[in-house]
């Protein structure tokens, strides 16, 4: 069994795609990105061999097409900076055997695996995974300390995100949220604002290369419009966000091209596709503005994954109609 | 009025009786196999038979129409059930001071009820396999689960219908989802070990993991 040319290809663009997003994300936070990345990457390849060999299937060819890596890179990335290391660890094995080897390997998983690890992280050590650095907050001796999990962090190491501050906020308006506390920037979160641009930048470079097909994203981040502008009730104290922060907040950019867009667990059909990417714009907004997690997009994924045959039975099924 | 909705909503999805409370997994993960990999093989005799009269082999269509009725058998059982037991708990066992003796009251109930249920609904919806779906209603520990949960909870019988009929689309929902998650996990790719209930386990497991995130959404 030889690696498919095709498919190796189509995981070195997506890598190369992550690229930007994760250079601003090194430029911001620092060396917990990498750290993060190293961890996970080491995890997800490990877990996979093991696994391979378990079932005795060849090895190196399947390490080799790098769709282990792209789920270690995309979990890395959502994953906050500077997590102590058990988390990248689980999370990059969660994913890589539950997700991915349990169901029969590469091209055979019904849900997203990097969403699926990062599940069950969130889930089972909800505290350390709402705490994002300040930005430019430790040097490189302070992250090795507390990727360990038992350093003593500065006062103002974690800061609330944009999207915690907005749930949390009871008196300020926004220009004042904006104005007062560090976690916000010009449009939305501060540092996190430039990594969402430079995910929509290698998205754009994906869709051009048309590793990915334009509904999902669209749909994804039109429908989160949408439903933004539609529960946006002003600036005030009580205010849900405008669109644009939305928009540029939290994974958002992220999840649109590099999450949503996975072809496996996703829809085959465009309309299913399309219909996918809204249900998971509209449950994103849901889940963050109302619910109990800080994102939303772990849980969007996951749902939309397990409506996938029937998008794509209505999408059969709509067809004859049409042509 | 929005209390009563966001029973049903909360109900149906944040504590939905099959993924939260693990009640009614005993339909959801049936042993025998259909050709197309739905869950209900064994009982492809009786009346599942007049809906694929005049076809060659039973199709995927008609097992779907199985996990349909089952789903809809269940809701309609549901809602009654529930409705019952809370007039008869309320009106009758309350005002006599007889409390503990509810689960006498809601066993009898449960077991009793989803025949006249399943024989209206046959009636009703000729073609749908209801018939047969006898040991999956009578043996449904969901039933009485939720006739005990609303016992505990003080709330009038409006609330109980809505609990009901809430979860009674959350099953139906979990139960088509469930069903199109084993088709995607049944093939050759799946190691051994892990092949049949073991990855249906695993599925069910993570679809709980996804229906999670509705945790504290449509709260009042």
């Amino acid at each position: 069994m030889n690696t498919d040319p095709r498919l190796r290809d189509a995981m070195q663009q997506v890598l190369l795609a992550c690229l930007p997003g994760v250079l601003v994300l090194f430029w911001v936070y620092g060396w917990g990105v990498l750290c993060n990345l190293l961890l996970c990457a080491a995890s997800a390849l490990l877990t996979e061999a093991a696994l391979l060999r378990l079932r005795g299937h060849p090895v190196l060819p399947a390490l080799n097409d790098g769709s282990a890596l792209v789920s270690a890179c995309l979990l890395a990335v959502a994953l906050p900076a500077y997590a102590p290391w058990w988390i990248p660890v689980i999370a990059a094995g969660s994913a890589i055997a539950l997700g991915k080897q349990l169901y029969g390997g590469v091209g055979r998983n019904p849900f997203n695996p990097a969403m699926l690890g990062y599940a069950v992280v969130l889930l089972s050590f909800p505290v350390p995974m709402t705490h994002w650095p300040a930005p430019q907050a430790l040097d490189l001796g302070h992250a090795l300390q507390a990727l360990s999990g038992f350093a003593e962090r500065p006062d103002a190491w974690a800061q609330a995100t944009v999207l915690d501050g907005l749930r949390q906020n009871r008196s300020l308006t926004i220009d004042e949220l904006f104005a007062s506390h560090a976690g916000f920037g010009h449009l939305a979160g501060r540092g996190s604002e430039w990594a969402s641009l430079a995910f929509l930048a290698g998205g754009l470079f994906l869709l051009q290369r048309k590793v990915i097909s334009w509904q999902t994203p669209v749909a994804m981040l039109g429908s989160l419009f949408l439903v933004s502008l539609l529960c946006w009730n002003g600036s005030g104290s009580d205010s849900n966000g405008s669109p644009l922060l939305h928009l540029l907040a939290g994974s958002t950019m992220l999840s649109a091209f590099f999450i949503v867009t996975e072809p496996v667990s996703g829809p085959k059909t465009p309309w299913g596709r399309l219909v996918g990417g809204a249900m998971v714009g509209v449950l994103i907004y849901l889940i963050r503005t109302w619910g109990n997690y800080p994102d939303g997009a772990a849980f969007a994924v996951l749902l939309m994954n397990l409506c996938v045959p029937a998008l794509d039975r209505l999408a059969q099924q709509r067809r004859p109609e049409t042509a | 009025m929005t209390e009563l909705i966001l029973a049903l909503i909360g109900a149906a999805l944040v504590n939905n009786i099959a993924l939260q409370h693990l009640l009614a997994i005993d339909p959801l993960l049936r042993k025998e196999r259909g050709p197309c990999g739905s869950g209900f093989t064994r009982d492809c005799s009786g009346g599942f038979k007049t809906v694929i009269a005049g076809e060659p082999a039973p199709t995927w269509a008609a097992f779907r129409v199985k996990v349909h009725a089952l789903g809809l058998a269940t809701l309609v059982a549901m809602l009654l059930v529930s409705v019952s037991g809370q007039l008869l708990y309320r009106y009758a066992l309350q005002p006599l001071q007889l409390d503990y003796l509810r689960l006498f009251v809601f066993l009898p109930l449960c077991v009793l009820g989803p025949a006249p249920i399943l024989a209206g609904l046959q009636r009703w919806l000729k073609g749908w396999p209801f018939t047969s779906l006898q040991p999956l209603l009578t043996g449904n520990a969901a039933l009485l689960g939720l006739c005990l949960q609303l016992s505990g909870e003080h709330q009038g019988v409006l609330h109980a219908a809505m609990v009901g009929l809430g979860s009674g689309l959350g099953f139906w929902l979990v139960l088509a989802l469930f069903d199109d998650l084993r088709q995607r996990s049944q093939h050759e790719d799946v190691p051994r070990a892990f092949r049949g209930l073991p990855i249906e386990l695993m599925g069910a497991g993570i679809m709980a993991m996804a229906f999670l995130g509705f945790n504290g959404l449509f709260a009042s």
